[in-house]
C-alpha cells in the first residue's frame, strides 16, 4: 500500500467521523421532546457500544473471557476505570505467561 | 456541623472555570486507561507497517480507538477504501446516537460553538455527561476533557509506537485487548447508572451474540441495538408508571 492511499484513508475516515458526531446534536433537534421517545434515544447508544463489544469480549480465549468478566465486576463495584482496566491487564499478562496460547 | 457535599452533587453549571478543574480532576482516572489505550493503538499501528505520522494522525483526527483498531487491519494494497468507509460509518453510529442523547444538555450553546466543540466527543465523555448528577456547564466540561483526553491519547500513541520494539509479538498480542477490556468497564459503568437499565444493554449484547454469526454486521448492529433499547424504555415506562 502507498504512503498516499494511507493519508487519503486517514482523512476520508477523520471527515466520516466529524459528521458522524455532529450529526446526531443537529438532528436531536428536529426530534420529540416526549419523554418515552427520549429515554428510547438516551439508551440506543449504550445498547450500541454493548452490541459492538460483547461478543468480541465473548469471542477471545478462556484468558480473555476471564478478564473481561473481572473487569465489568471491577468496574460495576468500584466505577473506578483506572483500576478496572490495571487488574485486567495484569490477568492477562499473568495468564499468557502461566498459560501460553490460552 | 454539616460536612460538604460529595463532590459530583455540587452544582458547577454557572461557573466554566469551576467546571473546568472540576473536568480534569474527574476524567484523569479515565485518562490514565486512554493513555493505556493509546499505547496499545501505536503498538499495533507500528507493527502493522504505517509511519509515526500516519499512526499520530489516525489518533489525533479519529480519538476513537474502537475505529482505528479494526480499521488499521484493513489497511492493504489495494487499499480497500469501501470498505473501510463502511466500518467508519458502522462503529461510529454510536457517536450520532450519544449526540442525540446528549443534545438537550447543549441546548443553550450556540451552533457555531456546538458542532466544533462535539466533533471530539468520546465513549468516556458521554458516559460522564450521561450520569444527570453531574451538573456542570456543558461546553466547558467538554472542551477540558476532551483536551485531556487527546493529550493522554497522542503520547499513549507516540510511546506505543516508539516502544513497540520491546515488547515481543505475543505480549502485544496480549495487550492488543485491553481496548476490549476498557470499553468492557465503560458499559459496566454504565449499567450502574439508574438512567441505564442492566436489562437493555444485557439483552443488546446476548442479542448481537445470537445474530453475529447469522447475520452480517451491518444488519445485526443495529437489530440488537433496537431490540435492547425497546426493552429498555419499556421498563423505564414500567418503572415510572403510578
Amino acid at each position: 500500500m502507498s504512503d498516499q492511499d494511507i493519508w487519503i484513508a486517514i482523512a476520508m475516515m477523520a471527515v466520516l467521523l466529524v459528521i458522524m458526531r455532529i450529526l446526531g446534536f443537529a438532528l436531536s433537534r428536529l426530534i420529540s421532546d416526549n419523554k418515552q421517545i427520549r429515554a428510547f434515544l438516551e439508551l440506543l447508544p449504550a445498547c450500541a457500544l454493548a452490541a459492538t463489544i460483547v461478543p468480541v469480549a465473548i469471542a477471545g480465549t478462556p484468558v480473555q473471557i476471564g478478564a473481561a468478566v473481572l473487569c465489568a465486576l471491577i468496574a460495576w463495584f468500584t466505577r473506578n476505570i483506572l483500576l478496572t482496566l490495571s487488574i485486567g491487564l495484569s490477568v492477562m499478562l499473568i495468564g499468557s505467561f502461566l498459560a501460553p496460547g490460552l | 456541623m454539616s460536612s460538604p457535599p460529595p463532590v459530583a452533587s455540587r452544582d458547577f453549571s454557572q461557573d466554566r472555570l469551576a467546571t473546568a478543574y472540576f473536568g480534569l480532576r474527574k476524567s484523569f482516572g479515565f485518562s490514565i486507561g486512554i493513555f493505556i489505550f493509546g499505547g496499545l493503538f501505536g503498538a499495533t499501528a507500528s507493527s502493522a507497517n504505517i509511519s509515526f505520522a500516519q499512526a499520530m494522525a489516525m489518533s489525533g483526527f479519529l480519538l476513537a480507538g474502537s475505529v482505528q483498531f479494526p480499521t488499521l487491519a484493513l489497511f492493504a494494497d489495494p487499499m480497500p477504501f469501501a470498505a473501510i468507509a463502511m466500518v467508519t460509518v458502522l462503529v461510529a453510529s454510536r457517536f450520532t446516537l450519544m449526540g442525540v442523547a446528549l443534545e438537550p444538555r447543549f441546548r443553550k450553546i450556540p451552533r457555531w460553538q456546538l458542532w466544533p466543540a462535539v466533533s471530539v466527543i468520546t465513549d468516556p465523555i458521554w458516559v460522564m455527561l450521561s450520569d444527570k448528577t453531574v451538573k456542570v456547564e456543558p461546553l466547558a466540561f467538554l472542551l477540558a476533557v476532551s483536551a485531556q483526553f487527546i493529550l493522554a491519547w497522542m503520547l499513549g500513541t507516540a510511546l506505543g509506537y516508539h516502544g513497540a520494539t520491546m515488547l515481543d509479538a505475543e505480549l502485544r498480542q496480549v495487550l492488543a485487548f485491553g481496548g476490549t477490556l476498557f470499553l468492557v468497564g465503560l458499559i459496566s459503568i454504565l449499567a450502574r447508572s439508574s438512567a441505564t437499565p442492566l436489562s437493555a444493554l444485557a439483552v443488546a449484547g446476548g442479542i448481537a451474540i445470537v445474530l453475529d454469526p447469522l447475520l452480517p454486521k451491518a444488519l445485526s448492529l443495529p437489530l440488537a441495538t433496537l431490540i435492547g433499547a425497546s426493552v429498555g424504555a419499556a421498563m423505564i415506562a414500567r418503572r415510572q408508571a403510578p
